[in-house]
């Protein structure tokens, strides 16, 4: 444990001090897993770690394990918070901005946005104007009402409607991808032919 | 029995020749969102610059130099960071939510990667490996650091 606590100190100063990019070695080959705290996630974070000979859970924010070639992961142990965000300031900082997700809703049988989704229309360009690299995703739904193969063809068209409006709105095509799932996909489960607006969207990635 | 053979034969024969489902659809498995210094994406036995907005494919490499940083956001919202001095090799990646076919998995080579899981943890958390020289880490979330000395 004190050897991973000084290993930790010296990355930590190496990372401060970007006059002297040397990254020190750690002692000896082999691996550090710690789990971070997320405060976007919408599940629990837990981590297995395993080799031949055993397997240890992360389930704790700043809890680690070693693994060295042949033996089993080290027993868990948990880091000072400060101490593990300063050693891994650099990687953690050059994650990619986390990806947002929108919904858009369209009138019965139409590729027609709904007044209040034509509104919100305006959050989701927004959002692709201020993202470097912006990479968007469009997925086309339709509710049950109708044959599943038109249903398709309508979700692809409510896609390509959102893809046309991102593009005249100045992103490049090839920085968009639209596809359908037809009624294959709903939001709220119905019975077949039946019109359901929650389920007649669009579900917007911008990553 | 002869039938039966034929007729399984020509089924295995259909099944290879239909398309894979949700193939031709998407195009690459993830994007390059940030890169700096020395960062190169490994394809085929070559070493590409690295550069933001590249498309990265299943079983590219990513790598870095002494001075390099990279920043990948794959398709489900997997969220990827490499260090200087790293290496990861992408083995496998499906995301077909539409056909619930989920798969991940990666390998840290060297150096030190922040990972933040996307949408295939939620969905599917047994279809992502994380691998590394002396051991595999099963995820179900969220954001965690691997550190490799090879």
């Amino acid at each position: 444990m004190t050897r991973f606590f000084v290993l930790a100190f010296s990355l930590g100063l190496a990372s401060a001090c970007t006059c002297h990019p040397v990254v020190t070695p750690p002692p000896e080959p082999g691996a550090f897993i710690m789990l971070f705290p997320d405060p976007d996630a919408a599940i629990v974070s837990q981590v297995s770690v395993s080799t031949p000979s055993g397997t240890v859970q992360l389930a704790n924010e700043y809890a680690f394990t070693t693994l060295t070639p042949n033996r089993s992961p080290s027993p868990v142990k948990i880091m000072n918070g400060a101490d593990a965000d300063r050693t891994f300031q650099s990687v953690l900082a050059g994650l990619p901005p986390k990806p947002l997700h929108f919904s858009l809703y369209f009138e019965l049988g139409s590729d027609e946005l709904t007044s209040q989704s034509r509104t919100e229309l305006a959050d989701v360009l927004r959002t692709v104007r201020d993202r470097a690299a912006p990479f968007v995703m469009v997925v086309g739904h339709t509710d049950t009402v109708g044959a599943p193969a038109s249903n398709y063809e309508l979700g692809l068209r409510r896609a390509k409607i959102v893809r046309d409006l991102l593009v005249g709105a100045g992103l490049d095509a090839s920085a968009i991808e639209a596809t359908s799932h037809g009624e294959g996909n709903l939001l709220v489960p119905t019975p077949d032919d039946t019109a359901e607006p929650r389920n007649r969207r669009v579900e917007i990635v911008i990553q | 029995m002869v039938a039966a053979a034929r007729l399984a034969a020509a089924v295995l024969v259909f099944a290879c020749a239909t398309p894979r489902p949700g193939a031709g659809q998407s195009e690459g498995t993830g994007h390059i969102k940030t890169s700096s210094g020395a960062a190169f994406i490994l394809r085929h036995n070559d070493s590409l610059p690295a550069t933001a907005g590249d498309v990265v494919y299943e079983s590219d490499g990513l790598k870095t130099g002494a001075d390099g940083h990279l920043g990948v956001t794959l398709k489900d919202d997997t969220r990827l960071s490499l260090d200087p001095n790293t290496e990861v090799q992408l083995h496998s990646f499906v995301y077909a939510p539409a056909e619930r076919r989920f798969g991940f998995v990666l390998k840290v080579v060297r150096g030190v990667v922040a990972y933040v899981s996307g949408r295939i943890a939620q969905f599917a958390p047994d279809a992502i490996h994380l691998e590394t020289p002396d051991g595999i880490l099963g995820i179900r979330g969220t954001r965690l650091v691997i550190r490799v000395q090879p």
